[in-house]
């Protein structure tokens, strides 16, 4: 039985396709991946995952952060945002969305697995 | 008979004395005069010279300095006002200010002259004239011995240029911190993307040591670009905290190797020593690798155990790195420069010829690698 299901919003194909081999491999469920803030909000309303990995720098109009506040707040969606952003303003911008997480690059990738796990266990917990 | 013929002549002489000495009054007030006038004339030529420097010393000054009278009305100005205006001195005495220099037919709002005349007190603004020029306007009270204000003297500097230099400083500031936060997040992506790189062939890999290889190869990128995500947060750009920078590495590290949390404890004591990023970023490496070769070798069979790191200051000025653990302890004959394995000859490359240090082995009993390397004399190009 899969652990949750987990949609991956990034730009850079090599690590968007290394993330989702990782989280395949720990027995995540995977939604397709997608490199534009509009694709992020569209399959994740179509697909409903657990968490939604969001990049902060994305192709298209929308940005990682756009996506996520929308994503958060209209289908209440946690999301975990991975960016090569770490600073103070770009870092304020994201609180704003109320993330579960924020994990700047080059990843932790056990540290991202225990916070993915730590969110699925809240959610399904408190649905 | 004789004292009628007398009279005339003693009132004679009598009249002839006062006579002299009204004269004598006289010519000593004639005297006094020419003295007090001769004083005057002096007096006035000083003050002549004493007001024709001050003139010239307002007159030097590239300020515009004004008198006003309550109403605006100019009293006096040097001749940088004048020369603000093009215009000539005596041409602007008993004009209006507002008129003068802003065309206008009633005092500009928050006016300083106007605040001081109210309140008697110094006052400062910043004003854009109708040519586009920006004037820093200070005042200063002129009070009578009652306190009551009856001029104000407005000292006015053109600041246009000046402000125009700080606007360009801000704005290539601003880019500068773009250009900096753009880079770091440029090299953190393609840190990500080459640590993917290899994440990615690892998956097709079966031999544990080649995956283990792939893994030392993501962990060595990650040292570094910890010490990349320090720089950027340092507020000085030169020096790194290797405290804090050897406590998020070495935590990593261990987190990342345990499946088990907790089975190997990280004991660290490092001094709070700020260092050039290129010594922070060989330190990483060589700690990543001594720290990883620990949890590699030195506790199988899921023992438990501790390991330990120190940095410390020696008495001659020499940094003193020790990394140890309580494991099982190293084979018989072991020696870390013939080893075949990468990580301890790189620690051993990086000691001698990065840091110009020395390395050697603990003489307690437990495994224990004791670095040493300069504060100084480091090549820090």
């Amino acid at each position: 039985m899969a652990r949750g299901r987990i949609l991956i919003a990034e730009d850079e194909v090599i690590t968007s396709l290394d993330l989702w081999h990782l989280l395949d491999m720990w027995g995540f469920d995977m939604c397709r991946q997608v490199s534009t803030g509009e694709g992020a909000v569209e399959v994740a309303a179509q697909e409903r995952p657990d968490v939604v990995l969001m990049d902060i720098s994305l192709r298209g109009s929308r940005n990682g952060i756009e996506a996520a506040t929308e994503i958060q707040s209209r289908l209440g969606i946690p999301v975990i945002f991975i960016s090569g952003f770490d600073d103070a303003e770009t870092m304020q911008r994201a609180e704003a969305a109320s993330p579960a997480g924020y994990f700047v690059k080059p990843l932790d990738f056990y540290k991202l697995r225990s916070t993915i796990e730590s969110v699925i266990r809240d959610k399904t917990e408190s649905a | 008979m004789e004292h009628i013929k007398d009279e005339p002549e003693t009132h004679m002489k009598e009249r002839t004395f006062s006579l002299e000495a009204s004269n004598r009054e006289l010519r000593r007030h004639i005297e006094e005069q020419a003295l007090y006038e001769e004083r005057l004339r002096a007096s006035e030529e000083a003050f002549r010279k004493l007001s024709s420097e001050f003139q010239a010393i307002l007159d030097a000054i590239p300020d515009n300095l004004l008198l006003q009278a309550p109403g605006h009305h100019i009293i006096w100005a040097n001749r940088g006002a004048a020369r603000s205006i093009g215009s000539a001195v005596s041409d602007m005495v008993g004009k209006r200010c507002y008129d003068l220099w802003h065309s206008r037919s009633e005092p500009c709002e928050n006016c300083p002259v106007a605040e001081t005349f109210v309140t008697g007190a110094s006052a400062y603004q910043e004003v854009t004239t109708p040519d586009g020029r920006t004037w820093e306007l200070r005042t200063m009270p002129v009070k009578d011995e009652e306190g009551t204000t009856v001029s104000v003297v407005e000292v006015g500097r053109d600041i246009t240029e000046r402000k125009w230099v700080h606007e360009r400083l801000k704005t290539s500031l601003r880019e500068k911190e773009t250009l900096l936060q753009e880079l770091n997040h440029r090299t953190k992506n393609n840190l990500q993307v080459v640590a993917s790189l290899l994440s990615l062939q690892s998956h097709s890999v079966t031999d544990p040591q080649a995956l283990n290889i792939l893994r030392e190869a993501q962990d060595r990128i990650r040292s570094i670009s910890l010490v990349h995500e320090k720089l950027y947060h340092s507020r000085d750009m030169s020096r790194i905290s290797l405290r804090d920078y050897l406590e998020d590495l070495a935590n990593s590290l261990i987190t990342g190797y345990q499946a088990d949390p907790g089975r190997i404890v990280l004991r660290l004591d490092v001094a709070d020593i700020p260092l050039s990023p290129d010594i922070v970023s060989t330190c990483g490496l060589v700690v990543s690798e001594l720290i990883s070769n620990s949890l590699k070798y030195a506790f199988p069979d899921r023992r438990a155990g501790e390991i330990m790191v120190t940095v410390s200051t020696a008495q001659d000025g020499m940094f003193e790195l020790r990394v140890s653990d309580n494991g099982i302890g190293f084979p018989e004959g072991f020696d870390f420069r013939r080893t075949k394995a990468l990580g301890l000859r790189l620690v051993a490359q990086l000691v001698e010829h990065q840091l110009q240090g020395t390395i050697g082995l603990g003489s307690k009993g437990a495994p224990e690698f004791i670095i040493r390397f300069p504060a100084q004399g480091y090549r820090e190009d």
